[in-house]
């Protein structure tokens, strides 16, 4: 749903129709933050939980090198095209960590 | 990143709520120390990029620590709602926080915008004060190094642990869109700075709304106030 309304969002001309598609975008960015967080919390035991969160916390700060690769991009191949490989580049990822691990797929 | 892997060892020594206050008391000297920098326009560029680091590192070493609180304090079948309240105050706090610090900078000045923020942080220290955790941790003899290998051990042990994490590298590839927002609102859009900040707005509306249409949340809210559960 994330990618669906950023997709969108690089599609749109119009702002309202913008404003719109960046709504639906941020309806679907705690849609995969909470399970995944409350995933970490139910499979870790409380000795390494602290642990767990942290090394958790390091692939969200790399939000800053998502900032500066999609300025590099835009530079490179244009807006539209960034917009497409940040909607596709988080999907692969997501998919290849479905395929990767059944546990990881039934948790 | 290393401060966080040290902060994740910190936090299964001596617990997360200890770690909670250190980083809030850090965050109100932090706060009102650049603050009073800003009042007697004392401020140079390496104050702000020593100021930004160490708050940047001190935020580092809060991130790990509610969510791995979350567990201590609620029971198992709130906790999926309590992290949707969690998002929905992170979400509430980007959305109102530069809004308003904007306005106040505005209409009045940095500094005060910045005491504004000593006085939320020293707010968020007394409630964290009053979270009442369910047990205390065992302060291991350890190294941190020795701890901190153990943990990456024992995330690359766990496969949910392990591709939960790797699929949380999808959001360097979402983040790529944050520069090009302002791109599109200037040359595709063309809209004035206000329109632009309805932009982010909407983008954060929709976190606060999905945060609480979550059922979970509802609940969890319910709980609080003492409303009964939905069936």
């Amino acid at each position: 749903m994330f990618g669906l309304g950023l997709a969108g969002f690089g599609l749109s001309d119009t702002y309202w129709l913008s404003l719109v598609f960046l709504f639906v975008a941020g309806i679907g960015f705690p849609l995969w933050v909470t399970p995944v967080v409350t995933l970490l919390q139910d499979h870790s035991v409380p000795e390494y939980r602290g642990r767990v969160m942290a090394v958790y916390t390091i692939p969200l700060q790399g939000v800053s090198i998502g900032w500066m690769l999609g300025g590099v991009l835009m530079d490179l191949i244009g807006n539209y095209p960034t917009v497409l490989v940040s909607v596709f580049g988080g999907w692969v990822v997501g998919g290849v960590a479905l395929v990767a691990s059944r546990d990881f797929r039934r948790a | 990143m290393i401060i966080t892997l040290y902060a994740g060892v910190l936090i299964d020594r001596v617990g997360g709520k200890r770690v909670l206050i250190l980083e809030r008391i850090l965050l109100i000297f932090l706060a009102a120390i650049t603050g009073l920098i800003l009042l007697f326009d004392q401020v140079e560029i390496w104050h702000i990029i020593v100021l930004s680091t160490i708050t940047g590192s001190t935020i580092a070493l809060g991130l790990p620590t509610t969510q791995s609180l979350v567990p201590q304090v609620v029971s198992e079948e709130d906790r999926q709602a309590a992290n949707s309240m969690n998002q929905l105050g992170y979400a509430t706090g980007r959305t109102l926080g530069p809004l308003e610090a904007g306005i106040l900078i505005a209409v009045r000045s940095a500094a005060l915008a910045l005491f504004e923020l000593t006085v939320v942080y020293g707010a968020a220290l007394i409630a964290t004060f009053g979270i009442s955790v369910k047990h205390q941790r065992k302060l291991s003899k350890d190294s941190a190094f020795r701890q901190i290998v153990d943990g990456l051990a024992y995330v690359r042990r766990n496969p949910v642990l392990l591709w939960t994490i790797f699929m949380a590298f999808s959001t360097i590839f979402f983040a790529m869109i944050f520069p090009i927002v302002p791109v599109y609102a200037r040359d595709v859009l063309e809209v004035s700075e206000v329109k632009f900040g309805w932009m982010w707005g909407a983008l954060a509306i929709g976190q606060v709304a999905r945060a609480f249409a979550t059922q979970p949340a509802a609940d969890f809210a319910g709980s609080l106030t003492g409303s009964p559960r939905a069936p």
